[in-house]
């Protein structure tokens, strides 16, 4: 009985969950990421929307950015990296220029790479305030131009001293679902 | 409508602006019109390449030129005060001789640092280093601390040396490549309407530094820090013989201890070896200095002896 309740139980979840994610819609592509005044992190970012999600005007999504695909591929620049999550709201739905502002939560890590400099703070979190537009470019292919500004901040003693306040981001997006 | 609310933001600018007007006490700091730095009225008390010109014995100019000889790099909005207790010790002990110059538009008045250039900072310990240079020096070297240390690295960047008599070894104190206060890399966007930033200073500091940056001053050094970080990005190569040595406190308010990665990274020895980069426990910005300083306890003193001790060291070996 149990086991027949189980697999129905997960049935039913999987159909809910089929029917749900047909109305999903997401973006994915590679970010470029420029911190005001430092380096390049690039790396690629998603939001995900959904009617149930205060009628596909709250975007969920992520973005890992790095600079040892920016400043520091093949270069001396510090190695850095940025997770986002970020929830988003967005303007306009349905139409070529979609405005959005978002909040953004993360971690930030940075790479000493020798123990002389262990001494430094090697993660942070990160909270910062953003905005910025979506415009449709052809069909399913989107791009995203974004500011952001970190609340969070360091001096190299209590945070990370190549976290920067303002940082500027553009993103080629494939949108697809509903 | 719309005019209006542009002649509004212009107005709200605007009355920001003048809301951060410096207050120079006149007489009392450096940035007023009627205190100048020293080295201005006596440069044969600070200048090596001045002091010796008015030396004719041959034979002790000769001595002379083999004699270690320091050029000091101060730091931004500081003067030759910076290194006054260095170049006496080096006094006291004889071994090297240490040169003051002034950074270009430094030790003048608040008009004449607003409208200095970090290219004109340059210009001035450049000037002193190619005349000693050009005398015939032989054992020349340099020390430099907070900002005039990216001021060195853009020079070696740049192979400024490349045309003179390199110098032996170059040692950095607190040398500056990320700021500790994050906003200066907001300055070229919100620089107008900040106008310009009042720091705390003892009484003695106001008569030897800028406590008043404007933003114009304060935009010059961002600029070179952004064109230094990415100098030691493409990476930046000492000239054959030239040892580095950077010396950094782990808690400094002014200049960022992660400065001193991205120097260890971005900056090699000819053989692309290595600098060599010293750690200290220290939270004084410039930990070399420490007369008028609000606090300076027997730590930092011990600190700055046991530093000038291991300087004059590698000066003379």
């Amino acid at each position: 009985m149990n086991y027949f309740l189980r697999n129905l139980l997960g049935a039913l979840a999987l159909l809910s969950f089929s029917a749900w994610s047909s109305d999903l819609q997401c973006v994915v592509g590679p970010r470029i990421e420029k911190t005001w005044n430092l380096y390049w992190e690039n790396g690629a970012e998603f939001t995900c929307s959904h009617p149930s999600l205060l009628w596909n005007h709250l975007g969920l999504g992520g973005s890992v950015t790095s600079t040892r695909v920016g400043s520091a591929f093949e270069s001396n620049a510090v190695q850095q990296e940025q997770y986002f999550l970020s929830a988003s709201w967005i303007f306009r739905l349905q139409k070529r220029v979609e405005p959005y502002v978002a909040l953004n939560a993360g971690w930030f890590w940075l790479d000493v790479e020798d123990p002389i400099f262990n001494f430094l703070p090697h993660s942070a979190p990160l909270f910062a305030l953003g905005g910025g537009t979506a415009v449709q470019v052809y069909g399913p292919v989107w791009c995203r131009f974004g500011i952001a500004y970190h609340l969070i901040t360091g001096d190299g003693n209590s945070g990370i001293g190549s976290l920067y306040p303002l940082l500027l981001h553009t993103s080629v997006l494939w949108k697809f679902g509903a | 409508m719309k005019i209006l609310n542009v002649l509004l933001f212009v107005g709200a600018i605007l009355l920001l602006s003048t809301c951060s007007k410096p207050q120079i006490e006149e007489g009392v700091s450096l940035e007023s019109t009627s205190i100048n730095d020293p080295s201005l009225t006596d440069p044969a008390d600070y200048l090596i390449s001045v002091h010796d010109s008015s030396l004719h014995d041959g034979t002790l100019l000769d001595s002379l030129l083999k004699m270690p000889t320091v050029v000091a790099f101060h730091g931004f909005s500081a003067s030759t005060f910076e290194w006054l207790e260095f170049h006496n010790y080096c006094d006291s002990v004889g071994n090297a001789r240490v040169s003051l110059p002034l950074l270009g538009g430094h030790g003048r008045d608040y008009a004449d640092f607003k409208k200095a250039t970090w290219r004109d900072w340059q210009a001035g310990p450049l000037a002193e280093y190619k005349a000693l240079a050009d005398n015939g020096y032989t054992n020349l070297d340099i020390t430099c601390s907070s900002t005039g240390c990216p001021l060195v690295v853009d020079a070696l960047a740049t192979g400024w040396f490349k045309k003179r008599t390199a110098p032996r070894r170059i040692i950095m104190i607190d040398p500056i490549i990320l700021s500790s206060a994050k906003d200066l890399s907001l300055i070229d966007l919100v620089g107008p309407v900040i106008g310009n930033v009042q720091t705390d200073c003892t009484e003695i500091e106001k008569q030897h530094w800028y406590c008043n940056r404007p933003q114009e001053a304060l935009n010059q050094l961002m600029t070179l820090l952004d064109r230094v970080v990415s100098q030691l990005q493409d990476g930046v190569t000492a000239p054959a013989g030239t040892q580095i040595v950077v010396y950094k406190s782990k808690r400094d308010g002014s200049a960022d201890p992660e400065s001193a990665l991205l120097l260890y990274k971005g900056l090699y020895l000819a053989n692309h070896a290595k600098i060599d980069v010293r750690i200290v426990d220290s939270d004084k910005h410039v930990f070399i200095r420490g007369a008028g300083r609000a606090s300076w306890s027997t730590a930092d003193s011990i600190l700055q002896f046991k530093t000038f001790a291991e300087m004059d060291s590698m000066f003379t070996h």
